[in-house]
């Protein structure tokens, strides 16, 4: 089966040849194997979990979402958010790693922007001081 | 301000969705059925674990006779405690298990 994750800003996961997933919806856990009629279902806050082919299993923490089910051979899962790993023990900081990364990310670009904005004024100051006019 | 978002991040729901799902892998690795092969080879241990003290009083007994020249003098009570012996480690075995 093919597996596709997708966030607004990325696809964060896309896989051929998954053997069996794994997710959580309000009614429960459950699974979905090659063959699967076309189902469609929102998922809670959870971990989607699959196992490829060659028996590796990964792991995908995800914020809310739908998932989808076409052909029996489709899978696809559009959420607000998703983070991805090949250990399950480990998710919880990988997920806590990413939020640290977004805020250090957010902190620089409004730096920056708080610089550009900066520098426009004193631009705009520069060109229009009166005395410029006389030269 | 730092320990305050630190806070928020750890009572995120992705987050303890992600311990959530740890959590209960563990378990069901600590807590799953066995397999039917498993329980199978469990019934065996059992049979042997009454079997091989038995078996190791006959020998012991045997050997103890033909050494003294008696008869059955060693043999039929070395017999039975191997085999109180298997019966009382089983018991603890199955009460372990």
């Amino acid at each position: 089966m093919r597996l596709r994750i997708v966030t607004p800003l990325s696809v964060v996961v896309d896989e051929t040849h998954v053997a069996a997933l794994r997710a959580e919806d309000a009614s429960g856990s459950f699974g979905i194997l090659p063959g699967h009629a076309d189902f469609l279902t929102s998922l809670s806050f959870s971990v989607v979990s699959w196992r490829r082919a060659d028996s590796v299993r990964r792991y995908c923490a995800v914020r809310r979402g739908v998932l989808s089910v076409t052909g029996g051979a489709d899978i696809a899962v559009a959420t607000r958010e998703a983070v991805a790993s090949d250990d399950l023990e480990a998710l919880d900081q990988t997920v806590l790693a990413r939020f640290r990364e977004q805020a250090d990310s957010e902190r620089v670009e409004r730096v920056s922007a708080t610089r550009l904005q900066l520098l426009a004024i004193r631009q705009i100051m520069r060109l229009l001081r009166p005395e410029r006019r006389g030269v | 301000m730092g320990g305050q978002s630190e806070n928020h991040d750890e009572n995120d729901p992705l987050v303890r969705a992600a311990r959530r799902g740890a959590e209960r892998d563990k378990r069901g690795a600590a807590e799953s059925e066995p397999s039917v092969i498993r329980r199978l080879a469990q019934i065996g241990v059992l049979g042997w674990v009454i079997v091989t003290p038995t078996l190791l009083g006959v020998f012991i007994g045997r050997w103890l006779d033909r050494v003294t020249h008696s008869q059955l003098f060693w043999t039929a009570p070395l017999l039975l405690i191997g085999f109180a012996l298997g019966v009382w480690s089983a018991w603890k075995w199955v009460e372990k298990a």
